[in-house]
């Protein structure tokens, strides 16, 4: 009768934000004159994501009812988008121009992704830097991507000033869950040291001109980056309710 | 009218008759609880154990309806929170927006399901399963205009979460000051 973080059955939407996302960031890195193969896998990770989102359903068969709440809900947005963006990019693939269309619908995909996941009554998942976090790292990609190396300079240094502040607040929040959930608790302390080395490696390589290493580093700590975020969220959110239920009994003098 | 839960820890004992009720009214598997019963370890100085009964909140501003892409959480006039699962496509968004774990996921069906505050019950002019079965008077059904909280003041004696307006209120103060709530059976005249 205690909770328990439900971790595993949402490593899809992991997988499908991850993919997303670094999806964006190639696309973005395309239209800032990147190199030409950059399409290809960026198609390939927006229909892998999107496979893993709509296997990951328990009715698959109404998947299209994804669509009907536009008007409220940002995860129907985030379908739409996610389906324009596969449009471009496979458009894109098959010789049509369309560079900076897939990258504007792949950076509305990532600010569909963010506002969906600035959940307003989970105050850990609302803070700014989890916010923010995964639209820095897909434009960090797409200056690595597009060779533009000052901004991947400033852009990945404000990164790495997001991890930083990201830890601070998964430690301060409430600092007896790392005891309460250790699987969980090592499993996001154990990814800020690889995630920060992945940014700082992503930068080295930029500046050495290797775009391809460069572009992988940065795939590879938008991966942590979510598995950390998702752990971390999946940690804080049950038990700081009942935490905070409890102050509240203190605070009420009893 | 809107409705919500009010819970007094000091009259619970975590009997969990509650969740039971809960489960057998609503006939849910055997491994899935709408209504939850969480154990607080004793506060420094005490050696009590607080126990705190739990289902959905039925939050004013629910934030697991706003987050359904497809319409399978809608919010009543009087305040409940009800799941369709005639058009829930089983993407668990609710689960991640709910601060409360409130909905749950249903393996079998392919959907989550969730506390309806027994909806068909109220309909009938009874109370949820859980509040009729909670003999200790712990679990109760708040009618939040009645000057519990609403756009009016908090009453005394009543505390809530802050987070997407939920109408759990959690009692506080001495025996006997307890907030407006419909009356228990016995209390009825």
């Amino acid at each position: 009768m205690s909770p328990r973080p439900a971790f595993a059955s949402h490593l899809p939407l992991v997988f499908f934000t991850w993919a997303m996302l670094a999806a964006a960031g190639l696309a973005l890195g395309a239209a800032l004159g990147g190199p030409p193969w950059l399409t290809r896998p960026a198609l390939a990770l927006v229909i892998a994501g999107g496979a893993a989102s709509f296997l990951h359903l328990g009715r698959k068969a109404r998947a299209h009812r994804s669509l009907r709440g536009l008007g409220h809900s940002w995860i129907s947005r985030e379908a739409l988008l996610s389906a324009l963006f596969g449009a471009a990019l496979a458009a894109r693939a098959a010789g049509a121009g369309l560079a900076w269309p897939a990258a504007l619908f792949g950076l509305a995909l990532a600010w569909a992704i963010v506002r969906l996941y600035a959940l307003e009554a989970q105050p850990f998942w609302r803070a700014w830097p989890n916010a923010l976090a995964p639209l820095v790292v897909v434009v960090a990609l797409g200056a690595a991507a597009g060779r533009r190396f000052p901004v991947l300079l400033a852009i990945g240094a404000l990164d790495l000033l997001l991890v930083a502040l990201r830890r601070r607040l998964h430690r301060a929040a409430w600092p007896g869950l790392a005891a309460a959930f250790p699987a969980l608790g090592g499993a996001v302390e154990a990814g800020f040291a690889p995630r920060v080395l992945a940014t700082v490696a992503a930068l080295g390589f930029g500046f050495a001109g290797r775009t391809a290493a460069a572009t992988g580093c940065l795939a590879a700590a938008l991966l942590l980056d979510r598995f950390t975020f998702y752990a971390a969220a999946r940690q804080h959110a049950p038990s700081a309710r009942i935490a905070e239920l409890k102050a509240m009994r203190i605070a009420a003098g009893r | 009218m809107r409705l919500g839960f009010s819970f007094d820890p000091d009259r619970c004992f975590g009997c969990l008759g509650c969740v039971a009720a809960c489960a057998n009214a609503n006939g849910t598997p055997e491994d899935l609880f709408w209504r939850r019963v969480h154990k607080l370890p004793p506060e420094p100085g005490s050696s009590r154990t607080v126990y705190l009964s739990m289902a959905c909140n039925h939050c004013d501003a629910a934030p697991c309806a706003q987050a359904c892409p497809a319409g399978a959480l809608t919010k009543r006039p009087d305040g409940v929170v009800q799941h369709h699962p005639e058009a829930c496509i089983g993407c668990r968004c609710c689960q991640m927006a709910c601060p409360y774990e409130a909905p749950q996921w249903d393996a079998a069906r392919g959907v989550i399901s969730k506390c309806g505050l027994c909806h068909d019950r109220l309909d009938q002019g009874r109370e949820p399963a859980c509040v009729e079965t909670c003999f200790a008077g712990a679990l109760r059904l708040l009618r939040l205009e009645d000057g519990a909280a609403g756009g009016g003041t908090e009453a005394a004696g009543l505390i809530h979460l802050p987070e997407a307006g939920p109408m759990l209120r959690i009692a506080s103060g001495p025996p006997g000051a307890f907030p407006p709530a419909l009356p228990l059976p016995w209390e009825r005249p």
